[in-house]
Protein backbone atom coordinates (compact mmCIF):
# COMPACT_ATOMS: atom_id res chain seq x y z
CA UNK A 1 0.00 0.00 0.00
CA UNK A 2 1.27 3.50 -1.11
CA UNK A 3 -0.59 6.56 -0.93
CA UNK A 4 0.80 9.96 -2.21
CA UNK A 5 -0.95 13.44 -1.28
CA UNK A 6 -1.77 15.20 -4.55
CA UNK A 7 -4.03 17.99 -3.34
CA UNK A 8 -6.12 18.96 -1.03
CA UNK A 9 -8.98 22.18 -0.61
CA UNK A 10 -6.73 24.83 0.52
CA UNK A 11 -7.12 27.01 3.66
CA UNK A 12 -8.37 24.11 5.33
CA UNK A 13 -8.11 25.10 9.38
CA UNK A 14 -8.96 28.12 8.30
CA UNK A 15 -12.64 27.08 6.74
CA UNK A 16 -13.10 24.58 9.63
CA UNK A 17 -12.93 27.46 12.22
CA UNK A 18 -15.17 29.25 9.95
CA UNK A 19 -17.24 26.39 10.26
CA UNK A 20 -17.12 26.49 14.05
CA UNK A 21 -17.88 30.26 14.05
CA UNK A 22 -20.36 30.43 11.29
CA UNK A 23 -22.55 27.93 14.28
CA UNK A 24 -22.16 30.25 17.13
CA UNK A 25 -21.92 33.88 16.47
CA UNK A 26 -23.99 36.63 14.72
CA UNK A 27 -21.43 37.14 11.91
CA UNK A 28 -21.14 35.87 8.19
CA UNK A 29 -18.86 33.03 6.78
CA UNK A 30 -17.01 34.84 4.46
CA UNK A 31 -16.47 37.98 7.11
CA UNK A 32 -15.41 35.45 9.60
CA UNK A 33 -13.03 33.48 6.67
CA UNK A 34 -11.61 36.55 5.91
CA UNK A 35 -10.71 37.53 9.27
CA UNK A 36 -8.77 34.29 10.41
CA UNK A 37 -7.04 33.81 6.88
CA UNK A 38 -4.79 36.97 8.95
CA UNK A 39 -5.08 35.53 12.45
CA UNK A 40 -3.28 32.07 12.34
CA UNK A 41 -3.48 31.99 16.40
CA UNK A 42 -6.88 32.33 16.24
CA UNK A 43 -7.79 29.18 13.95
CA UNK A 44 -5.15 26.93 15.88
CA UNK A 45 -6.50 27.68 19.02
CA UNK A 46 -9.71 26.80 17.85
CA UNK A 47 -8.80 23.91 15.86
CA UNK A 48 -7.54 22.81 20.05
CA UNK A 49 -9.93 23.14 21.42
CA UNK A 50 -12.46 21.17 18.86
CA UNK A 51 -13.84 18.35 20.69
CA UNK A 52 -13.24 15.50 17.98
CA UNK A 53 -16.58 13.90 19.44
CA UNK A 54 -18.32 16.08 17.07
CA UNK A 55 -16.87 16.41 13.99
CA UNK A 56 -19.45 17.43 11.44
CA UNK A 57 -16.94 20.84 10.97
CA UNK A 58 -14.06 18.76 9.40
CA UNK A 59 -16.39 18.22 6.14
CA UNK A 60 -15.84 21.25 4.45
CA UNK A 61 -12.53 20.27 2.48
CA UNK A 62 -11.59 17.27 0.30
CA UNK A 63 -8.10 15.62 0.21
CA UNK A 64 -7.09 14.12 -2.64
CA UNK A 65 -4.52 10.96 -2.62
CA UNK A 66 -2.51 8.86 -5.20
CA UNK A 67 -3.52 5.57 -3.96
CA UNK A 68 -1.30 1.99 -4.89
CA UNK A 69 -3.02 -0.50 -3.30
CA UNK A 70 -4.88 -4.57 -4.03
CA UNK A 71 -8.20 -5.01 -4.71
CA UNK A 72 -8.57 -6.18 -1.71
CA UNK A 73 -7.24 -3.01 0.37
CA UNK A 74 -9.52 -0.98 -1.83
CA UNK A 75 -12.51 -3.20 -1.19
CA UNK A 76 -12.04 -2.81 2.50
CA UNK A 77 -12.20 1.26 2.74
CA UNK A 78 -15.07 1.29 0.68
CA UNK A 79 -16.83 -1.52 2.64
CA UNK A 80 -15.39 0.53 5.82
CA UNK A 81 -16.71 3.95 4.92
CA UNK A 82 -18.98 5.26 2.06
CA UNK A 83 -17.34 8.74 2.30
CA UNK A 84 -14.36 7.31 0.67
CA UNK A 85 -14.29 8.30 -3.07
CA UNK A 86 -12.24 5.96 -5.64
CA UNK A 87 -11.87 5.99 -9.16
CA UNK A 88 -9.11 3.39 -10.87
CA UNK A 89 -6.64 4.77 -12.93
CA UNK A 90 -4.56 1.66 -13.96
CA UNK A 91 -3.94 -1.93 -12.54
CA UNK A 92 -3.51 -1.65 -8.72
CA UNK A 93 -3.29 2.78 -8.54
CA UNK A 94 -6.39 4.64 -7.78
CA UNK A 95 -7.21 8.26 -7.32
CA UNK A 96 -8.70 7.97 -3.82
CA UNK A 97 -10.30 11.02 -2.19
CA UNK A 98 -12.26 11.95 1.43
CA UNK A 99 -12.58 14.68 3.79
CA UNK A 100 -10.98 15.77 7.08
CA UNK A 101 -13.93 14.05 9.22
CA UNK A 102 -12.97 10.65 7.48
CA UNK A 103 -9.26 10.94 7.72
CA UNK A 104 -9.49 11.75 11.53
CA UNK A 105 -12.46 8.43 12.11
CA UNK A 106 -10.26 6.09 9.74
CA UNK A 107 -6.98 7.12 12.25
CA UNK A 108 -8.65 7.14 15.73
CA UNK A 109 -10.06 3.73 14.61
CA UNK A 110 -7.67 1.68 12.62
CA UNK A 111 -3.79 0.42 13.05
CA UNK A 112 -1.68 -0.16 10.01
CA UNK A 113 0.30 1.60 7.67
CA UNK A 114 -2.76 3.03 5.95
CA UNK A 115 -3.46 5.19 9.42
CA UNK A 116 0.54 6.20 9.71
CA UNK A 117 0.35 7.10 6.21
CA UNK A 118 -2.98 9.50 6.44
CA UNK A 119 -1.31 10.94 9.69
CA UNK A 120 2.06 12.00 8.04
CA UNK A 121 0.04 13.29 5.24
CA UNK A 122 -2.10 15.60 7.50
CA UNK A 123 0.61 17.53 8.27
CA UNK A 124 0.63 19.10 5.11
CA UNK A 125 -3.00 20.44 5.22
CA UNK A 126 -4.44 20.00 8.50
CA UNK A 127 -1.03 20.49 11.25
CA UNK A 128 -2.99 21.66 14.15
CA UNK A 129 -5.40 18.92 14.01
CA UNK A 130 -2.79 16.42 13.30
CA UNK A 131 -0.78 17.34 16.46
CA UNK A 132 -3.85 16.93 18.37
CA UNK A 133 -4.65 13.20 16.75
CA UNK A 134 -1.05 12.41 17.92
CA UNK A 135 -1.25 13.77 21.24
CA UNK A 136 -4.67 11.72 21.16
CA UNK A 137 -3.08 8.33 20.38
CA UNK B 1 -28.71 37.30 -0.44
CA UNK B 2 -24.68 36.94 -0.86
CA UNK B 3 -22.93 33.84 -2.18
CA UNK B 4 -19.10 33.36 -1.99
CA UNK B 5 -17.33 30.99 -2.76
CA UNK B 6 -14.33 30.64 -0.32
CA UNK B 7 -12.36 27.48 -1.29
CA UNK B 8 -12.24 24.33 -3.67
CA UNK B 9 -10.52 21.70 -4.98
CA UNK B 10 -7.27 22.72 -6.57
CA UNK B 11 -8.60 21.47 -9.85
CA UNK B 12 -5.53 21.48 -12.35
CA UNK B 13 -3.05 20.64 -9.93
CA UNK B 14 -4.80 17.17 -9.59
CA UNK B 15 -5.73 16.71 -13.24
CA UNK B 16 -1.86 17.19 -13.58
CA UNK B 17 -1.02 14.54 -11.00
CA UNK B 18 -3.33 12.14 -12.66
CA UNK B 19 -2.13 13.00 -16.56
CA UNK B 20 -1.04 9.96 -18.25
CA UNK B 21 -3.45 7.64 -17.14
CA UNK B 22 -6.50 6.59 -18.93
CA UNK B 23 -9.12 9.50 -18.11
CA UNK B 24 -10.92 10.68 -20.75
CA UNK B 25 -12.99 13.18 -19.96
CA UNK B 26 -12.04 14.89 -16.51
CA UNK B 27 -15.93 15.51 -15.57
CA UNK B 28 -15.79 11.93 -14.37
CA UNK B 29 -13.63 13.22 -11.74
CA UNK B 30 -16.19 15.76 -10.42
CA UNK B 31 -16.89 13.63 -7.10
CA UNK B 32 -13.35 14.23 -5.97
CA UNK B 33 -13.68 17.77 -6.26
CA UNK B 34 -15.14 19.98 -3.26
CA UNK B 35 -16.47 23.37 -3.95
CA UNK B 36 -17.45 25.47 -0.17
CA UNK B 37 -20.02 28.63 -0.06
CA UNK B 38 -20.81 31.01 1.85
CA UNK B 39 -24.23 31.64 2.11
CA UNK B 40 -25.23 34.59 3.28
CA UNK B 41 -29.18 36.09 4.58
CA UNK B 42 -31.87 33.55 3.04
CA UNK B 43 -34.32 32.89 4.79
CA UNK B 44 -34.85 30.04 6.87
CA UNK B 45 -37.62 28.62 4.20
CA UNK B 46 -34.84 28.64 1.62
CA UNK B 47 -32.59 26.56 4.17
CA UNK B 48 -34.84 24.06 4.90
CA UNK B 49 -35.03 22.96 1.43
CA UNK B 50 -31.64 23.13 0.76
CA UNK B 51 -30.61 20.61 3.36
CA UNK B 52 -32.74 17.78 1.79
CA UNK B 53 -29.98 17.93 -0.56
CA UNK B 54 -28.29 14.96 2.05
CA UNK B 55 -25.17 14.42 0.17
CA UNK B 56 -23.75 17.87 0.96
CA UNK B 57 -22.15 19.15 4.38
CA UNK B 58 -23.61 22.30 6.37
CA UNK B 59 -22.58 24.16 9.03
CA UNK B 60 -25.41 26.83 10.06
CA UNK B 61 -25.70 29.86 12.33
CA UNK B 62 -27.84 28.25 15.30
CA UNK B 63 -30.99 30.14 17.28
CA UNK B 64 -29.97 28.25 20.28
CA UNK B 65 -26.51 30.52 20.47
CA UNK B 66 -27.36 33.11 18.71
CA UNK B 67 -30.00 35.26 19.95
CA UNK B 68 -32.04 37.29 17.68
CA UNK B 69 -31.50 41.38 17.68
CA UNK B 70 -33.88 43.13 15.50
CA UNK B 71 -36.08 40.33 13.66
CA UNK B 72 -37.50 43.16 11.59
CA UNK B 73 -33.77 43.51 10.42
CA UNK B 74 -33.39 39.99 9.84
CA UNK B 75 -35.82 38.84 7.82
CA UNK B 76 -36.65 37.83 4.06
CA UNK B 77 -39.65 39.08 2.61
CA UNK B 78 -41.04 37.77 -0.88
CA UNK B 79 -41.76 39.93 -3.86
CA UNK B 80 -45.15 39.01 -3.82
CA UNK B 81 -45.74 40.25 -0.56
CA UNK B 82 -43.41 43.53 -0.44
CA UNK B 83 -45.12 44.54 -3.97
CA UNK B 84 -48.79 44.45 -2.28
CA UNK B 85 -49.28 47.51 0.23
CA UNK B 86 -51.72 45.38 1.75
CA UNK B 87 -50.20 42.16 1.96
CA UNK B 88 -46.71 43.84 3.10
CA UNK B 89 -48.28 45.97 5.88
CA UNK B 90 -49.81 42.39 7.21
CA UNK B 91 -46.68 40.54 7.13
CA UNK B 92 -44.66 43.58 8.70
CA UNK B 93 -47.36 43.78 11.59
CA UNK B 94 -47.33 39.91 12.19
CA UNK B 95 -43.42 40.20 12.00
CA UNK B 96 -43.27 43.04 14.60
CA UNK B 97 -45.89 41.11 16.74
CA UNK B 98 -43.15 38.37 16.97
CA UNK B 99 -40.51 39.93 17.54
CA UNK B 100 -42.35 41.49 20.81
CA UNK B 101 -43.30 37.86 22.03
CA UNK B 102 -39.83 36.75 21.63
CA UNK B 103 -38.43 39.79 23.48
CA UNK B 104 -40.41 39.18 26.02
CA UNK B 105 -39.98 35.60 26.06
CA UNK B 106 -36.46 36.18 26.34
CA UNK B 107 -36.91 38.62 29.19
CA UNK B 108 -39.28 36.38 31.01
CA UNK B 109 -35.91 34.03 31.19
CA UNK B 110 -36.79 31.36 28.47
CA UNK B 111 -33.58 30.23 26.59
CA UNK B 112 -32.95 31.33 23.22
CA UNK B 113 -33.25 27.45 22.39
CA UNK B 114 -36.66 27.93 23.48
CA UNK B 115 -37.92 31.51 22.54
CA UNK B 116 -37.07 30.96 18.93
CA UNK B 117 -39.32 28.67 18.33
CA UNK B 118 -42.24 31.58 17.60
CA UNK B 119 -39.56 32.47 14.25
CA UNK B 120 -40.83 32.64 11.31
CA UNK B 121 -39.62 31.01 8.13
CA UNK B 122 -38.67 34.51 7.10
CA UNK B 123 -36.13 34.84 9.59
CA UNK B 124 -32.92 34.91 7.91
CA UNK B 125 -29.60 32.75 8.20
CA UNK B 126 -26.28 32.14 7.40
CA UNK B 127 -24.29 28.79 6.71
CA UNK B 128 -21.44 27.71 5.21
CA UNK B 129 -21.42 24.90 2.38
CA UNK B 130 -19.79 22.08 0.83
CA UNK B 131 -20.28 19.92 -1.93
CA UNK B 132 -18.47 17.93 -4.47
CA UNK B 133 -18.59 18.52 -8.21
CA UNK B 134 -21.14 15.63 -9.12
CA UNK B 135 -23.38 16.64 -6.49
CA UNK B 136 -23.43 20.21 -7.67
CA UNK B 137 -24.46 19.26 -11.16
CA UNK B 138 -27.40 17.06 -9.78
CA UNK B 139 -28.33 19.74 -7.35
CA UNK B 140 -27.98 22.95 -10.20
CA UNK B 141 -30.51 19.86 -12.47
CA UNK B 142 -33.35 20.49 -10.10
CA UNK B 143 -33.01 23.98 -8.42
CA UNK B 144 -31.86 25.99 -11.86
CA UNK B 145 -35.25 24.43 -12.86
CA UNK B 146 -37.55 27.15 -13.45
CA UNK B 147 -40.26 24.83 -11.53
CA UNK B 148 -38.05 25.40 -8.51
CA UNK B 149 -38.91 28.22 -5.40
CA UNK B 150 -37.75 31.95 -6.22
CA UNK B 151 -34.98 31.68 -3.73
CA UNK B 152 -33.66 28.72 -3.80
CA UNK B 153 -33.62 28.58 -7.53
CA UNK B 154 -32.16 32.69 -6.69
CA UNK B 155 -29.25 30.55 -4.52
CA UNK B 156 -28.83 28.09 -7.40
CA UNK B 157 -27.92 30.47 -9.81
CA UNK B 158 -25.60 32.69 -7.88
CA UNK B 159 -23.63 29.25 -6.93
CA UNK B 160 -23.37 27.97 -10.32
CA UNK B 161 -22.18 31.57 -11.51
CA UNK B 162 -19.68 30.89 -8.97
CA UNK B 163 -18.20 27.52 -9.94
CA UNK B 164 -17.91 29.04 -13.29
CA UNK B 165 -15.23 31.69 -12.24
CA UNK B 166 -13.26 28.70 -11.42
CA UNK B 167 -14.26 25.74 -13.50
CA UNK B 168 -16.21 26.69 -16.62
CA UNK B 169 -15.03 23.64 -18.51
CA UNK B 170 -15.75 20.91 -15.94
CA UNK B 171 -19.11 23.07 -15.44
CA UNK B 172 -19.97 23.48 -19.33
CA UNK B 173 -22.88 21.60 -19.03
CA UNK B 174 -24.27 23.02 -15.99
CA UNK B 175 -27.51 24.33 -15.07
CA UNK B 176 -31.06 23.10 -15.04
CA UNK B 177 -31.59 19.31 -16.23
CA UNK B 178 -32.99 20.93 -19.48
CA UNK B 179 -29.78 22.71 -20.24
CA UNK B 180 -27.76 19.78 -19.16
CA UNK B 181 -29.40 16.29 -20.84
CA UNK B 182 -31.37 18.90 -24.10
CA UNK B 183 -34.72 17.71 -22.80
CA UNK B 184 -37.17 18.42 -19.70
CA UNK B 185 -38.43 15.49 -17.61
CA UNK B 186 -40.90 17.28 -15.73
CA UNK B 187 -43.30 15.83 -18.54
CA UNK B 188 -46.67 17.96 -17.90
CA UNK B 189 -45.23 19.93 -15.33
CA UNK B 190 -42.67 21.39 -18.01
CA UNK B 191 -42.49 24.99 -17.87
CA UNK B 192 -42.72 24.79 -21.71
CA UNK B 193 -39.53 27.51 -22.81
CA UNK B 194 -36.47 25.12 -22.77
CA UNK B 195 -35.41 27.73 -25.49
CA UNK B 196 -35.00 30.62 -22.90
CA UNK B 197 -34.03 28.03 -20.70
CA UNK B 198 -30.76 27.34 -22.59
CA UNK B 199 -30.54 31.44 -23.52
CA UNK B 200 -30.40 32.67 -19.60
CA UNK B 201 -27.73 29.82 -19.13
CA UNK B 202 -25.41 30.89 -21.91
CA UNK B 203 -25.70 34.26 -21.79
CA UNK B 204 -24.67 33.69 -18.18
CA UNK B 205 -21.30 31.68 -19.14
CA UNK B 206 -20.65 34.86 -21.34
CA UNK B 207 -21.05 36.70 -18.79
CA UNK B 208 -18.89 35.41 -16.51
CA UNK B 209 -16.23 34.78 -19.03
CA UNK B 210 -16.29 38.77 -19.75
CA UNK B 211 -16.31 39.64 -16.58
CA UNK B 212 -12.54 37.27 -15.95
CA UNK B 213 -11.38 38.86 -19.09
Amino acid sequence: MKLQLIGFTPHLEEIVATAVLTTTTRSTPSKIFRNLTRDSERVKSLIERLSLQHRSVLEHNRVNYLFEASDKEVLDILLWSKFFDLTRLMGELWLMSTDLKEIVRYILSKKGSMRDALLVSMEAFAPTMSRCLREEL
Amino acid sequence: MKVELLSHSPISQIIKAIEGWEIRDPTNLLHHFSFTFSIEGISRACSHQLVRHRLASYSQQSQRFVEMGKLKKHVVVPQTVAEEGEANAEFQRLIGEVQKAYRSLVGLGVPTEDARFVLPNATDTNLLLTMDGQFLLHFFGLRCCNRAQWEIQLLADSMLREVLKVAPELFRKAGPYCYQRGRCEEGRFSCGRMEEVKAKYDAMREEVQKEAS
